[in-house]
């Protein structure tokens, strides 16, 4: 390589970079220009003062207490747990509904189980669809008239708009009348006999 | 796994999922930085302090829109460099000394808009020197035009690469080039005289 090709081409911003940062990184002929420039070389030198100069820079500190101000006015989405507390907190008639049917279920299956324990789980639920459907229509039925009763576009209203006392009475309606239904049906099928279950099941 | 040893990415996960102990850890991560960038664009400490905090509201506040294929400190830097210019673009430039913000017509205001450096009593030559090198640079750096300002301090004292300096101030890759390598240009020029001493 001839004197004039070592001197030809200055180094490009990146050539410089990588010298004075990288400390290698340069091909074998831009290395050997950077022994041979003054100028090449000077621009090294001077990037590699200012970067060792910003490196000194010191981090500067917001005021104490920074973290709590932030934190006192961030929102965050709430967590699962704080979002069923408080779907309980503002629903707590419906969850006390939820958690006494669910009770009502299980202790119903329990008792059942016992009572009748020959009954076979499928020809029970057969039968339980059966009367469960009875008094789905009759319920159909029995909202039906009191939507006519009250008036059916006062009631879609209610439901449209946020929670107000005629909405919270409709709902709890509706709650109470679905409960009554599920306890009709295990009043039913306690009354019953086995042998009529046992021909219900045949 | 204690909050500090999780990664920013499980810390922003959890913020989003409501976790406050997680988002405070993240301020406590990026207070400094942020701050320190969004300082030396403004030169004012109380509003530097109002800037990182809007800037960290935000962020949490917009968790559910963060992109987690971004790292979350530059989704972070990205808001602070926004408020700041939208902040600069309504007022005039800031070019100031080191001795505080030039609307600073109190003695207090300065105070709070200079940059607060030691004493310099009783302290070793060495370190003098090192403390005027500082200032010096503190001052080439307010000088510099305010994106040229931001590229250089994220890429040199916040150790940014190009790409994320890109993502962070919405620009291409080449113009981040220019602009550091402008910055450059001219933090050397400016602190030349104190490498060299003063041109005869």
């Amino acid at each position: 390589m001839s004197q004039q090709d070592i001197r030809g081409t200055h180094l490009t911003p990146d050539q410089i970079e990588a010298a004075a940062l990288d400390g290698a990184g340069l091909a074998q002929d831009r290395s050997a220009h950077l022994l041979a420039c003054a100028e090449c070389a000077g621009d090294v030198a001077a990037l590699r003062r200012v970067a060792v100069a910003l490196s000194t820079l010191p981090e500067l500190a917001p005021t104490a207490g920074f973290a709590d101000r932030v934190m006192a006015r961030v929102e965050l989405p709430a967590s699962w747990k704080t979002r069923v507390r408080r779907t309980v907190r503002e629903h707590r008639a419906t969850a006390t509904a939820a958690a006494a049917a669910l009770v009502a279920i299980i202790g119903g299956a329990g008792i059942w189980a016992v009572r009748f324990p020959a009954l076979r789980p499928l020809d029970l639920f057969a039968w339980t669809a059966g009367q469960a459907s009875d008094l789905f229509w009759q319920a159909t039925v029995t909202m039906a008239r009191i939507a006519v009763d009250l008036g059916l576009a006062e009631l879609l209203a209610a439901f449209g708009a946020d929670l107000t006392l005629t909405s919270a009475l409709a709902g709890l309606a509706t709650i109470g009348l679905m409960g009554i239904g599920s306890l009709s049906v295990f009043v039913r099928l306690l009354r019953t006999e086995p042998p009529a279950l046992a021909r219900v099941a045949r | 796994m204690s909050y500090k040893e999780r990664s920013d990415a499980e810390l922003a996960d959890l913020a989003r999922d409501g976790d406050e102990r997680a988002a405070r850890e993240l301020v406590e991560r990026f207070e400094r930085p942020v701050f320190s960038i969004v300082y030396r664009m403004v030169r004012d400490r109380e509003l530097a302090e109002d800037l990182s905090q809007e800037a960290f509201v935000r962020t949490f506040n917009n968790l559910d829109r963060y992109d987690r294929s971004y790292k979350f400190s530059s989704w972070l830097f990205k808001i602070a460099y926004n408020l700041t210019v939208d902040h600069l673009r309504r007022k005039r430039p800031v070019t100031v000394s080191i001795h505080g913000a030039p609307d600073a017509v109190t003695a207090e205001r300065q105070r709070a808009t200079a940059v607060t450096l030691e004493s310099e009593e009783e302290m070793p030559d060495e370190r003098i020197e090192a403390l005027e090198l500082a200032e010096e640079l503190e001052r080439a750096i307010a000088a510099l035009r305010a994106d040229y300002r931001t590229a250089i301090l994220l890429r040199h004292v916040e150790g940014r690469t190009y790409e994320e300096i890109a993502e962070i101030m919405d620009i291409p890759l080449g113009t981040v080039k220019t602009y550091i390598f402008r910055a450059r240009r001219q933090l050397r020029d400016a602190l030349a005289d104190t490498y060299d001493g003063p041109a005869a």
